[in-house]
Order: structure tokens, then C-alpha cells, then sequence
């Protein structure tokens, strides 16, 4: 059962507020500049709006999840708060409106609370861009649109924040726009999410169509029912639906995206890239779970595509030189878990490592960017080395947070990917495969992650000691790292596996969610591994942890000597690996180049040639046409005699021919 | 008898208009044009219209081939000099030629139309007596056609009115132009 | 009179012709007028032809005659206004010939 609850329309309100004040001042720093008078004291005050926004968003955020637990009693599912009909057009009726039920509560701790965490470290980041009002005017608006996708009880609502993330997306990337490759990039990341944003609204229409309603609780209700004689086109749906959370959720094909979105200031890649934007796929799929189970093809396919893109972004990630671009690929990669989960029909687990994800990930960038900072905007591990004596804050949180992406035992990120692959391997059949693939996938991450360490923190200086003088960041940027690593090292305790004997926080907490999917999908016989298959898998998953970080990190203790030799001896795979297995370059020669060529052709040729030809023509001809027409007024009058005369007679003649005729 | 002398006003008619047309002297053109007013006016005569006989004479004859005459003799059109001025007096360009077409396929068109309709006879009685009785002439007209009269009335007014504003000559000393002097064609 | 109204018409459209022929082959300009008094007096002629075709003696057709008195008040009013342009232009141009009257050219 529901209930009212007006405040919760404060969530997404105040960051929108946020922005909408710190472009105000964005302007007011513009104007105050151009007559020539400091600014110093806007730009603090807009920090502190976003800040504070975000703080107060965070804590409603808290009193929505108290509220929802203490409700349980009562049999309180879920918060709603409805403000309008929007579109009302014959059986169609969209309603603004917000629902907060377990799933949406858990999604907006994490917005708010990461987005605050990251907002108080950018704070610290951007000081000194010109540009920093404008920035967090962004940043604020982001979070409120993420928000809104978040909380909205209707497709049509959550599609709104869709694109309006993307758009702050591509807002936030092109940020430095005057670099130039800034901008392409952005451009990149907005046009691949629109062919998914093409695949989600062709879903929405087939499920307008079968459904005759877009609010997801009804929908979700009404699926047993359908399912029986709809069932191809509820599977055509979910799977265009699944099409749109490739494009946002940067899974194959289209999350050649996120590795050019680096461009953008690192607090974006942590919040926009790690932690939130890049997750609303999974929260679709979790959101209409049974939608997805009454399609288990589609979820195969969906674990299929999750389970490749993390091989090959995690293979990926092991040649990257640019640190960044290391949890660019690694962030896909993680998303590929996280989609396997939900092709296995493990939504909670891919919720889980949602937000495990959300917090290493994001600290790992926010370390990141701690470190480009120090290294003065230098990104090449090649060029770094040994920075733990000089950045020891930075380096504790960043290998905390590489341990957990990687998998070291009882941290957070152990957890939650030993169980994506438990659940993987106990549902069987075809999905053995899959769970192999992950478990490469693991074996990967855990060298990558460690290398990533070992080039950065440790060996010698690689760089040019008198030119560069790396310094560790200020308190604004290094605490929010510590409460991350925190989070990162203990939120493992939320997903305990069943082997322990303690509650699982987050499968108690979101099985009512995911109840009427696992209903239709497993009808009572959920898939069960054994205690001890359970301790084997925990066992293995530790190993190989550990056997590949200790690979990983002492593979890079001495330098660059590792990767050098790679590229030495086999070029043509170090290159194939570097560029994501090709596929950019396979855009560019499949799409990119025949639309240049096909627009060309139109601009020119048709444009050019055929329709300015046609309109330019007519202008002329009708020029010469008058030109000629013009000597028939010479002055004289003989002439207009004549053709007075002449045009009698003709006409006589006519009218005598059709008088005979008739 | 009286259908020959229709024939014989017809012959003059047509002769005098070609008369209009081909001699040289403007005098001897008007003077033809008034032979051919006359012989037209004899035609009306003959077909009982005698009325219109007489308007034809007064205004045609009397009034509009007069101040044709006046304004020839205005402009000594008919002395030699002048005349052998306008050169060529009869244009031999191609707009002659295309005139001289058009003319002709008027002529051929006009035969063909009055050739080709199928007339019932002409009732035998109209000949003896006014067929344009002026009191019938004026009931029409000053009722059923009251309007046209009128504004034809208001036409000639205004016709008054702009001849006297054309041809009127402008006093006003102009100093950069000597040629509005008393010489040729002063009124 | 008995003669037939065809033959009436022709005489109509011979003298039209000749004044059509007169107004493009003569290049004074008071000719011209004078061609243009020719055509309407055809023009004339044919309205009486017409007015005496369709009356009967009891009923007599007026339209004709009255017509043609419009047409003549109407020449004469060309005429008079024809003649004062002419007037007005040889005060200018110190001739009557039709070639000087192109200013209105291109």
C-alpha cells in the first residue's frame, strides 16, 4: 500500500533550484568580469548553494528511506506524491508524478549522497576555472534530472530524466569546450545516446500499445496477464527497452562514448560516469523486472551483451596508458557485470554491486583526478611513478578503492561480484558460458586495477623531478575521498552472502521490488547453489583476486618495462586491445564515413545543385521573362496598337471557332 | 431607287476613307473625312434613322471635323513645308507591315461574320417613316438609360474641364528654357 | 430601302478596316484621330444596321440609335481630348509626328 507524501517533491526540487541560482550567479560573475571586478566571493557562494542543496537532498533522501522502513509494519511499500496529469489524450493518461518505493530509495541515497560527496570534492577541483558558477549550475541540474528518473512513477517521466542527463552529460563533457576535442566528445556521447534513446521509445510504444498505460506499477502488475498471448511483444519491447540502456548504460555497441567522455572534469566522470548516469539502465530493467522475466530470451541476451562488454572493455583497460582511461574501460566493464546479474535474474545482486560500484568508482576518479591535479594535469601513468611519498592520502584511498574494484576479499566489491557470479553459475545451461566470461573478466580486473596502482604509487619517478612537483590535494577534495574509501572497504556488510548466516540487508531490503519478477521468471524455483559450491566460489573468487592483483602490481613494480615489451612484441594485439577491439574504428569506417559522404552528397547535390538550382532558376527565368516581356512597352504607339489589333483578332478568331465548334 | 442610293453613299463613304488614309495634305485628309461623315449620314437617312442623320451632321460634321480643322490650321499643318516635314508620311517599318495585317485580317473577318449570318428580311415598312421617333428616343432614354446619359454628360464635362487644362500654355516664366516663345503655334 | 443588312455590315467592316489601316500606316497623329473617328463611325453603322434588322414597324428597336448617340458623344469628347494632347505636344516638340511620342519607353 502507498501513501501521500508532498515532501518528496524537495528531492529533485532543491538541486534544480541550485542550478537555476547558480547560473544566476554564473551570469553575475560574466558581467561582474567584463567590467573589470573580482568575482572570487560569487563563485564561493555557488559552491556553497550546490553543496548545500545537495546536503538537504540528501537528508529528505534519509527521511524517505526511515520512512519507508518504519512503514514496513504497517505494510508501507511505497511513497507517492502525484502532481498533475500531463497528458490526458483518449486511453493514454500520463500523470506527473513521484513514487519512492524500496528500489528508488536506495537508488537516491546513492545520488544524493555520492552527489554530495562529489560536489563538496569539486569544490575543491574546479577552484579557478572561469567557469566554476556554470559548473555547478550543471552539476546541481544533473543530479535533479537523475533525480527525476529516479523517482518518476511513469515511463514518460523517467524518459524526461533520461534525456535531461543526457543533456547535462553533454553539457559536462564539452565543459572545456574551447579545447575542441571537449566538444567532439560530448557531441559523441549525446548522438550514441540518442540511437538509444530511438530503441527506448520505440519500446514505450509497444508498451503503450499492449498496456494502453506508461506507469510502471501498472505495467508491472499487468504483465502475468499478458504475458500469455503478448508474449513476443512484451519480449520485443524489453528487448527495445534493453536497447536504450545499451546507449545510456554504455554496453555494446554503443559505449564507445564513455572512453571519449574523459574529456570532461574529473568530478563529472565520477558522478555522471561511475555513479549515476551510466546506472539508469539498470535501474529501468530493475524497475520493470517483470517485464524482463516474462522475456527470459531477452535475458539472456541481455546477460550475453553484459558478459562480452565486460571482457573486452576489461582487456581493454589492461593496455591504457591515460589512468583515466583505465576506469573509463573499467567502468564498462562493471556495468557488464551488472547487466550479466540482471540477465541472470539476479536484480538485486546488480543493485548491489550498483552501489558498490558506485562508491569505488567514484573514488577511484576522484583519487584520479586528485592525482592529475598533483601532477599538474599530466594523465599518462607513463609519466608518473612513486607518487605515494609525494600524495599519500590520495594513495591510501585509491588503492582502497582499486582493492575493492578488484576483489580483495571482504571488501565491498568481493562481495557483491561473487555474487553476480554465484547467481550466474547456479542458473545453468548456457549460462556457464556467461559466468566463465565474467570470471575472466574478474582475473582482468584484478590486474588492471593493481597496475593502475603499481605505475601510479609506486617504481621510480618517471618524471622530470624539477619540472614537476606533485603535491598532495587540499581537505576539500581528500575528504570525501576517506568517507568513500570507507564506504568502499565496508559496504560489504550490507550483502553478506547467505553462507555467513547473517541477513543480506540488501535482498531483504528489495526482494518485495523484484518479487513479481522472480514469480514469472523462476515460479518458485529459484536457482540454489549448494553451501559448499557457495564456499568454493568465495574461496575461487578470493584467489584469483589476489593471483592477479599480485600479478598486476608486480608486473608494473619496475616502470613502464611490462607494457613497453607488450607493444614490442606483439604490436598488432596491443594495438587491437588498445582501441577497444577495433570497434571505434569500425564506426567510423561503417557509419561515420558513408553519413559524411551521403551528407555531402545531399548538401551539394540536391541542396546545392537540384533545389537552389530550381528556386534560383525559377527567379531567373522569371527575370527573363519580364525582360522580354518588357520591350512589348516601347513608347510607341503603333506597337501597343498592334497588339491590341492583333490580340482582337485572335481572340475573334477563337471565339468564331469555338461558336462553330459548339 | 433608294437602294441605289445607298450604294452610291457607300461608294463615296469608302472612297473618301481611303482618301483619309492615303492623302499626303492633312487639310485634303479632313476635308475627306467630311465627305465620308456626309455619305454616311445620307446612309442613316435612308434607313429611316433620321435623327441620328441629323445628329451625325451636327456633331460629326459640324463640330468634331470643325475643330480638326481649327487645330490643322492652328498648326499650319497644310502648308508644304510643314507637310513635307513629317517625312515618309506613310511608315514603311515592319509595325506598317504588321498594321497593314492586321487591317486586313479585320476586313476578312468582318466579311466572313457578315457573310456567314443568316438575317431574316428586313421589315419593308421601316423605310417610309422616322424609324427613331425623338419623343420614343428620349422616353428611353432619360429612363430606362438615364444613367449612361448622365454619365456621359458628367464625361463631357470633365472632357471640358482637361481639354482647357491640356492645352492651356504655361505663363509662368521659366529662365533656363527660351523655347516657349511667341513663335509657331502660339494661341 | 430594301437593301439586305449583310451588305450593311460590309460597308461597316470596310471602313473599320481602312481606319485600322490608317491608324498604322499614317505617322501624323492628327490622321491617327482621324482613322479612330473612321472605326467608330463603322461602329455606327453597324448599330443602326442592327436597330433596323430587329425592328417591326409596331415595335421598334431603340437601342441601336441610342447607342450610336453615346458613341458619337463620345468621339467627340476623344476627339476634343485627343486634340488638346496633341496641342500640348507640339508646343514641346515642334511636330505631330507619332515617332516623337516614345517617352514612355523603357
Amino acid at each position: 500500500m502507498t501513501e501521500t507524501a508532498n515532501w518528496l517533491w524537495w528531492i529533485p526540487a532543491l538541486p534544480l533550484f541550485g542550478s537555476a541560482l547558480c547560473g544566476a550567479l554564473h551570469f553575475t560573475i560574466l558581467r561582474r568580469r567584463r567590467m573589470g571586478a573580482s568575482a572570487d566571493q560569487h563563485s564561493s557562494i555557488s559552491a556553497w548553494v550546490a553543496v548545500s542543496m545537495m546536503a538537504i537532498a540528501f537528508m529528505f533522501s534519509i527521511r524517505a528511506f526511515l520512512a519507508l522502513r518504519s512503514g514496513t509494519q504497517f505494510g508501507l511499500e511505497s511513497l507517492e506524491s502525484q502532481a498533475w496529469s500531463w497528458i490526458d489524450a483518449g486511453s493514454l493518461d500520463v500523470q506527473v508524478s513521484m513514487v519512492l518505493d524500496r528500489l528508488s530509495s536506495v537508488m537516491t541515497l546513492v545520488v544524493t549522497g555520492v552527489g554530495f560527496l562529489i560536489h563538496v570534492y569539486a569544490a575543491g577541483y574546479m577552484k579557478g576555472d572561469p567557469g566554476y558558477a556554470k559548473f555547478f549550475a550543471y552539476l546541481n541540474l544533473f543530479v535533479a534530472m537523475m533525480l527525476m528518473l529516479v523517482l518518476s512513477s511513469s515511463l514518460v517521466g523517467l524518459f524526461v530524466g533520461w534525456e535531461g542527463v543526457g543533456l547535462c552529460s553533454y553539457l559536462l563533457i564539452g565543459f572545456w569546450y574551447t579545447k575542441g576535442w571537449p566538444a567532439e566528445a560530448a557531441q559523441k556521447a549525446f548522438v550514441v545516446n540518442r540511437i538509444g534513446d530511438a530503441f527506448f521509445l520505440l519500446g514505450m510504444f509497444l508498451l503503450v500499445r499492449v498496456f494502453g498505460t506508461l506507469d510502471m506499477s501498472d505495467i508491472g502488475a499487468s504483465v502475468a496477464r499478458m504475458s500469455a498471448q503478448q508474449g513476443g511483444t512484451l519480449a520485443l519491447s524489453a528487448l527495445l527497452l534493453f536497447g536504450g540502456a545499451c546507449g545510456k548504460s554504455a554496453q555494446l555497441p554503443l559505449f564507445v562514448w564513455l572512453p571519449d567522455a574523459m574529456a570532461g572534469p574529473t568530478p563529472v566522470s565520477a558522478l555522471i560516469h561511475a555513479a549515476t548516469m551510466v546506472t539508469s539502465g539498470i535501474y529501468l530493467i530493475v524497475r520493470l523486472n517483470p517485464l524482463f522475466a516474462a522475456a527470459p530470451t531477452v535475458l539472456f541476451f541481455i546477460g550475453t551483451v553484459g558478459a562480452l562488454t565486460a571482457a573486452i572493455a576489461g582487456s581493454t583497460a589492461i593496455v591504457q596508458r591515460d589512468l583515466k582511461k583505465v576506469l573509463a574501460y573499467s567502468t564498462v566493464s562493471q556495468l557488464g557485470y551488472m547487466f550479466l546479474a540482471l540477465g541472470a535474474g539476479a536484480w538485486v545482486s546488480a543493485i548491489f554491486h550498483l552501489v558498490t560500484h558506485a562508491f569505488f568508482k567514484a573514488l577511484l576518479f576522484l583519487g584520479a583526478g586528485s592525482v592529475i591535479h598533483g601532477m599538474h594535469e599530466e594523465q599518462d601513468m607513463h609519466r608518473m611513478g612513486g607518487l605515494r611519498k609525494h600524495m599519500p592520502r590520495t594513495f591510501l584511498t585509491f588503492t582502497a578503492g582499486a582493492a575493492a574494484l578488484s576483489g580483495l576479499p571482504l571488501l565491498s566489491g568481493f562481495f557483491s561480484k561473487d555474487e553476480i557470479l554465484a547467481q550466474t553459475m547456479a542458473r545453468g545451461g548456457g549460462y556457464w558460458v556467461l559466468w566463465a566470461i565474467g570470471v575472466m573478466t574478474a582475473m582482468m580486473t584484478a590486474y588492471y586495477s593493481w597496475r593502475a596502482v603499481s605505475l601510479t604509487f609506486f617504481g621510480e619517478e618517471r618524471f622530470d623531478v624539477n619540472e614537476v612537483h606533485p603535491h598532495e590535494s587540499g581537505h576539500l577534495m581528500t575528504t570525501p575521498l576517506f568517507i568513500l574509501a570507507a564506504l568502499s572497504i565496508f559496504a560489504g556488510a550490507f550483502g553478506l552472502p547467505e553462507v555467513f548466516h547473517v541477513a543480506h540487508a540488501f535482498k531483504d531490503w528489495l526482494d518485495p521490488v523484484v518479487a513479481p519478477g522472480n514469480a514469472i521468471l523462476f515460479d518458485g524455483h529459484a536457482p540454489h547453489l549448494t553451501h559448499a559450491t557457495e564456499w568454493l566460489l568465495l574461496g575461487f573468487g578470493a584467489a584469483i583476486a589476489l593471483g592477479f592483483a599480485h600479478l598486476g602490481f608486480h608486473g608494473h613494480r619496475n616502470g613502464t618495462g611490462t607494457d613497453e615489451r607488450l607493444i614490442a612484441e606483439e604490436p598488432a594485439a596491443a594495438r587491437f586491445l588498445t582501441d577497444a577491439w577495433g570497434i571505434d574504428r569500425a564506426y567510423n569506417r561503417l557509419i561515420v564515413q558513408p553519413l559524411k559522404v551521403l551528407s555531402y552528397l545531399i548538401a551539394v547535390v540536391v541542396d546545392q545543385f537540384a533545389i537552389d538550382g530550381v528556386v534560383n532558376g525559377a527567379g531567373s527565368g522569371a527575370r527573363s521573362l519580364g525582360t522580354r516581356l518588357r520591350r512589348m512597352a516601347d513608347g510607341s504607339i503603333a506597337t501597343y496598337g498592334l497588339w491590341m489589333g492583333g490580340v482582337s483578332v485572335g481572340l475573334t478568331l477563337v471565339w468564331m471557332w469555338i461558336g462553330a465548334a459548339a | 431607287m433608294a437602294d441605289f442610293l445607298f450604294y452610291v453613299a457607300a461608294l463615296v463613304a469608302v472612297l473618301t476613307a481611303l482618301g483619309v488614309v492615303a492623302l499626303k495634305n492633312p487639310v485634303m485628309s479632313v476635308t475627306s473625312l467630311l465627305g465620308c461623315f456626309f455619305s454616311v449620314s445620307m446612309i442613316y437617312l435612308l434607313a429611316g434613322f433620321q435623327f441620328i442623320a441629323a445628329i451625325q451632321i451636327m456633331v460629326y460634321a459640324g463640330a468634331i471635323m470643325v475643330l480638326f480643322l481649327f487645330v490643322v490650321m492652328l498648326l499650319n499643318l497644310g502648308t508644304d513645308e510643314m507637310t513635307d516635314q513629317v517625312e515618309q508620311h506613310i511608315g514603311k517599318g515592319a509595325r506598317a507591315k504588321a498594321g497593314i495585317g492586321v487591317a486586313l485580317a479585320m476586313l476578312v473577318l468582318s466579311l466572313v461574320a457578315a457573310l456567314s449570318t443568316r438575317f431574316d428580311g428586313v421589315d419593308p415598312g421601316l423605310a417610309e417613316n422616322g424609324n427613331d421617333p425623338v419623343p420614343a428616343l428620349a422616353g428611353e432614354m432619360f429612363t430606362r438609360y438615364s444613367l449612361p446619359f448622365e454619365a456621359a454628360s458628367v464625361l463631357l464635362l470633365a472632357t471640358a474641364v482637361g481639354v482647357m487644362v491640356l492645352a492651356k500654355r504655361h505663363r509662368s516664366p521659366r529662365p533656363a528654357s527660351g523655347a516657349n516663345r511667341e513663335t509657331g503655334g502660339a494661341a | 430601302m430594301n437593301v439586305p443588312t449583310e451588305h450593311m455590315l460590309i460597308l461597316a467592316g470596310i471602313l473599320f478596316s481602312i481606319g485600322v489601316a490608317g491608324f498604322f500606316l499614317r505617322r501624323n497623329l492628327i490622321v491617327v484621330l482621324m482613322s479612330i473617328e473612321l472605326m467608330l463611325n463603322a461602329a455606327n453603322i453597324t448599330f443602326i444596321a442592327a436597330a433596323r434588322q430587329h425592328s417591326t414597324v409596331g415595335d421598334l428597336s431603340l437601342e441601336g440609335p441610342i447607342f450610336a448617340i453615346f458613341v458619337i458623344a463620345i468621339a467627340a469628347v476623344e476627339a476634343a481630348v485627343g486634340l488638346a494632347l496633341v496641342i500640348a505636344l507640339f508646343r514641346r516638340k515642334q511636330t505631330v509626328s507619332v515617332d516623337a511620342v516614345n517617352l514612355l519607353r523603357d
